[in-house]
């Protein structure tokens, strides 16, 4: 499904560390995987299970100086990101790959007009003038449905809506065209209705300039009506990568299992309790991991769970699985 | 006004600092976090430990021991301004008093002024910041600019009002200096704990409080400012050497105590040039002056610290 | 109703109280003129924002009228009064307004509480006179225009001040006004302190922000080292040090004294080391605090440079506690002053404040009062503006 000519993205075994007083934390360890051109490929997760800096370390915006990585490497279009200068990537963020926020309240500088914000993109990565550059970002604002755009790029991030505010936020990311979108819990901070105009926008934004979306979440919702794979994510792993409705129709790993049942349904009793899953996920500082690091949780945990860690092996169909239990026993 | 800090999402960094929610509302959870954060913090323990020194130090009864042969007042002016030796380790002044003996005392009496205004400003910042925060509204409006309007005045010049209305002469007894520099400083007090109130008041265990039936005073007091405590403290802890500092700007005019390190240091001041130089005068109040406000502003950042591990990472 | 609510109750109570308190210890007049003053700036709080404009523009006008009477003469004045009132009429933010409805009845008040202050204090200014005789010291009362209650006193300053821009004459200071004696001393301070704010902020920002933006690395640990020891030493210790240094050993600046520019960097480093120790750990704080904020993991998402991102982005953020700061830190520079100036043998202020309340110099206490007050005061509106221009949420609420 992902031929290796139209891969956007490709992520091979990467693994970040954070060194902090209280010890090393691995946050990401042995992740892989790919992204095409327009694909929306979706990571679902826990808090805290490395999804969000996966992602940073894309880019090389991990906190300075705690986080690096470790090892690994990024391929973006061909080019290998890890270890390129402070100077390099700056080329490519926001340029070639962009991000967009959780929250779009403090994600906006709240010093600065909007104008101010948008333009000084287009002026460093496009070397637009700043008339052309503002220009181009009303046409932007206008693209994302910004009302009055071209008076409304005058304003302050306070003055507008969080809806208008994530709005601002994408048109920002859009502003070099750029050919692949992270987006991190782009619809977390917003309230249900803004939320599906927001996603609707990136999926026609997505028809549209043929980008390719990184799209974080820990909303199975979201997950299921926008992405065309899904990775599933535990203490800095990937368990599980399939079609989204392959993941959802047949989920592969007992996490993934338990995510979708945690989720509430229409369908479902009233009185029924909401299943949820039993005790914590593992503190990364306590590694390294001999055997499965879901084990302590999984309801299918045996002898060979905590033998070593499994492989992440490949199932067929495009979906990979990272566990020990015989699929038949899963269904 | 929108507030641009929104509470910790999901952090980057598995940083527990991070998820550390800097409220008053945990009780001993808290106070037990706050502690270890602090035994971490060397230079806090370090500056604790020569506090309670100085503290001891200073009030020991020398003379009744035998420890010093003369007190601060005996004059003995063939012995005039000898520098240290062993008999005077400290050297004597112009009087030939023995100047480890005044510097001791002095210390004792800056110690005092320290922790007197201190707590005189407490008091009255407590109060009123926790009444204004309290009720808020009109009434934290108007009290909060009094608060500013006192700010407006050079806070000097309040001292100088406060203390010629207390004594006859320039330098009087101790009394009108404590209470002219507690009146001072309390509006930084009032200021911080109207603040907190202002937050703790909305919260559950308030509302909760009230729905039982408890009356604003109790409130207040049995629920409100036990929680504000821990930063009471840490500003309390600041205010000491402020005031020590201040009360040594009251001596350098001719305004202070009778005895205090503040007006051995600036009396030190006066005597100091290349011309003869009685070092000692100036070195021993300014070392153990510096050494305690050193002390006690490395103790008072690192309680701040272990209250708000924002400011420190 | 309305009027009965608990909380008007409880400040009719405080006033109340405060008038019987006064009553016993000045007199029953002293007491209401307090409570009104109270009232009117208390006051300022509920008058909504429409007539807050109009009080505004009345207590400007009443001022301006006083202020340039004696600088331009009547005409100019009225011509002046019209034109700046006009202009705060129509581009002044109400809450410019609202505190300058509630600065100037704050001056009066500040100048008849002070009045009562030293008039209940022990001492008066003629008690050393050596003739201690009931008719001289009257006599002599009344050429100095000192009246027997505060209140009378008070009315005969205020009236002084209104009708010809005078602040009395000074007791102590035979034959000079209060006018004379402190007008000369103003630009001696006033450029002490200036020089003193520049040396604090430039100081404190550049070591502040450099230790917040690497926090705990050496830089920090040295800048936030030197700030302790800035906040912990008596200010006139460090400029006697500077003195021995720079002036007499080595002999690269003036010892002490006034008149060329070299007299004012040492006191103006002196008085500026505390602030900058204060200023420099505010923005560190505030620099670290704003390096985590998400708009700055954006901007740098946005592929912009180390450089730019702080600058531009985290800047404004950083400094605004400073900002915050600077208020209180100009009153402090002012007062600071007063130790600096009799370090350094300057010619400014402080000297008038601290002898006129030695000797009850009453007139001239007053005259340094007012003056302290109205800089501190109009000093504070500027940085009121200058945070809501650094920060535009807070400009809707001007």
């Amino acid at each position: 499904m992902t031929a290796a000519g139209e891969n956007l993205l490709q992520v091979r075994d990467l693994q970040t560390r954070f060194v902090l007083d209280e010890g090393t934390v691995t946050a990401v360890d042995g992740v892989s995987f790919d992204v095409a051109k327009g694909e929306i490929v979706g990571i679902v997760g826990e808090s805290g299970c490395g999804k969000s800096v996966t992602n940073l370390s894309v880019l090389g915006l991990l906190p300075k100086p705690q986080g690096r990585i470790s090892k690994g490497s990024v391929l973006f279009e061909g080019r290998e990101l890890v270890g390129l200068s402070e100077n390099q990537l700056r080329q490519v963020r926001g340029n070639n790959i962009a991000m967009i926020f959780q929250d779009p309240m403090t994600s906006l500088n709240p010093y600065l007009r909007v104008e101010e914000q948008l333009a000084e993109v287009v002026q460093l990565h496009l070397g637009l003038d700043r008339k052309a550059a503002v220009a181009r970002a009303v046409e932007l604002l206008r693209r994302v449905g910004i009302p009055d755009a071209a008076a409304r790029i005058k304003s302050y991030p306070h003055e507008f809506s969080g809806g208008m505010r994530q709005r601002v936020m994408i048109a920002m990311a859009l502003l070099c065209d750029p050919e692949l979108l992270i987006a991190d819990e782009p619809t977390t901070a917003l309230d249900v209705t803004i939320q599906a105009q927001i996603l609707e926008l990136l999926k026609e934004l997505r028809a549209e300039r043929q980008m390719g979306i990184i799209l974080i979440t820990h909303d199975l919702g979201v997950v299921a009506g926008m992405c065309d794979r899904v990775l599933v994510m535990y203490a800095g792993r990937i368990v599980e990568e399939a079609p989204t409705h392959e993941l959802f129709a047949n989920p592969q790993h007992p996490y993934t299992q338990a995510l979708l049942k945690s989720v509430p349904r229409l369908d479902e009793k009233i009185h029924e309790t909401l299943f949820s899953i039993e005790g914590l996920p593992p503190r990364l500082d306590k590694g390294p991991f001999t055997g499965c690091t879901f084990a302590p949780r999984c309801p299918l945990v045996r002898e060979a769970c905590h033998a070593g860690e499994p492989a992440l092996e490949d199932t067929g169909g495009g979906r990979k699985r990272r566990c020990v239990v015989p699929v038949e026993e899963l269904a | 006004m929108t507030d641009h800090r929104t509470p910790p999402h999901e952090s980057l960094t598995p940083d527990p600092a991070d998820t550390f929610i800097p409220s008053a509302e945990k009780g001993t959870s808290l106070g037990a976090d706050a502690w270890r954060r602090l035994k971490k913090n060397k230079l806090a323990i370090v500056g604790a430990v020569f506090v309670v020194i100085m503290v001891l130090g200073c009030n020991i009864e020398y003379v009744t021991f035998g420890l010093i042969e003369t007190d601060a007042q005996t004059t003995n002016l063939p012995n005039a301004h000898q520098p240290p030796s062993w008999d005077e380790p400290f050297g004597t002044d112009n009087l030939g008093r023995s100047y480890l003996a005044r510097v001791l005392e002095g210390g004792r009496v800056s110690l005092m002024v320290g922790l007197i205004a201190t707590i005189v400003s407490v008091i009255i910042g407590t109060f009123y910041g926790a009444i204004a925060g309290y009720y808020g509204g009109k009434l934290d409006e108007i009290m909060m600019r009094i608060v500013d309007f006192l700010y407006g005045i050079p806070y000097m010049f309040l001292v100088i009002l406060v203390m010629i209305m207390f004594s006859d002469t320039a330098r009087g007894s101790a009394a009108p200096v404590f209470l002219a520099l507690g009146v001072v400083q309390w509006l930084m007090t009032a200021r911080i704990v109207r603040g907190q109130v202002l937050t703790l008041r909305h919260q559950e265990f308030v509302q909760a409080a009230r729905v039982m039936g408890a009356g604003d005073l109790r409130i207040i007091f049995r629920h409100i400012l036990p929680n504000t405590l821990g930063v009471v403290i840490v500003y309390a802890t600041l205010t000491v050497p402020a005031v020590i500092i201040l009360e040594s700007f009251l001596s350098f005019l001719g305004l202070g105590v009778e005895l205090s390190w503040g007006l051995l240091v600036s009396e030190g001041v006066g005597v100091v040039n290349p011309i003869h130089s009685y070092w000692w005068l100036l070195f021993f109040p300014s070392l153990f002056l510096a050494i305690t406000l050193f002390s006690l502003n490395f103790f008072g950042d690192g309680l701040r610290d272990a209250f708000d591990p924002r400011t420190r990472k | 109703m309305g009027l009965l609510n608990p909380r008007i109750l409880g400040l009719l109570v405080l006033a109340a109280v405060i008038f019987v308190a006064m009553t016993l210890w000045v007199g029953p007049l002293e007491g209401l003129v307090l409570v009104v003053g109270l009232v009117l700036i208390g006051a300022t709080a509920y008058i909504p924002n429409r007539w807050i404009r109009v009080a505004g523009c009345i207590y400007l006008t009443l001022v301006l009228l006083v202020l340039g009477r004696h600088t331009l003469g009547p005409a100019g004045a009225v011509i002046l009064t019209a034109a700046v009132v006009a202009l705060a009429w129509l581009f002044l933010p109400p809450r410019v307004h609202r505190r300058v409805a509630f600065m100037i009845p704050s001056l009066v008040l500040l100048i008849f509480f002070t009045t009562i202050l030293m008039y209940e204090a022990p001492g008066s200014p003629f008690a050393s006179e050596k003739v201690a005789d009931e008719e001289a010291i009257e006599q002599q009362m009344k050429k100095f225009r000192v009246a027997k209650t505060p209140l009378g006193f008070f009315g005969w300053f205020m009236q002084g001040i209104i009708e010809d821009g005078s602040m009395g004459l000074s007791v102590k200071v035979q034959g000079r006004t209060v006018n004379e004696l402190l007008l000369p001393a103003l630009p001696v301070s006033m450029s002490l302190g200036l020089l003193a704010l520049v040396f604090a902020v430039t100081i404190g920002l550049g070591l502040g922000i450099r230790a917040g933006l690497k926090p705990n690395s050496a830089a920090d640990y040295t800048s936030m080292g030197l700030a302790i020891v800035g906040i912990s030493l008596p200010n006139f210790v460090i400029g006697a040090g500077f003195l021995i240094l720079f002036a007499l050993n080595l002999g690269w600046l003036p010892v002490a004294g006034w008149g060329s520019y070299g007299n004012l960097i040492l006191p103006a480093l002196t008085l500026a080391l505390p602030y900058a120790a204060y200023i420099a750990r505010l923005a560190r704080t505030g620099t670290i605090e704003v390096m985590q904020q998400d708009f700055v993991r954006t901007a740098r998402a946005k592929g912009l440079s180390e450089r730019e991102v702080i600058l531009k982005h985290a800047l404004k953020g950083a400094i605004l506690p400073v900002v915050t700061f600077l208020g209180p830190a100009a009153a402090g520079i002012l007062t600071g002053s007063f130790v600096v100036e009799t370090l350094f043998g300057i010619p400014g202020m402080g000297q008038w404040v601290v002898n006129s309340a030695i000797n009850r110099d009453y007139s001239v206490v007053l005259g340094t009062a007012i003056i302290y007050f109205t800089i501190v005061t109009f000093f504070n509106l500027l940085v009121d503006l200058a945070y809501a221009w650094l920060d535009p949420r807070v400009r809707e609420d001007l």
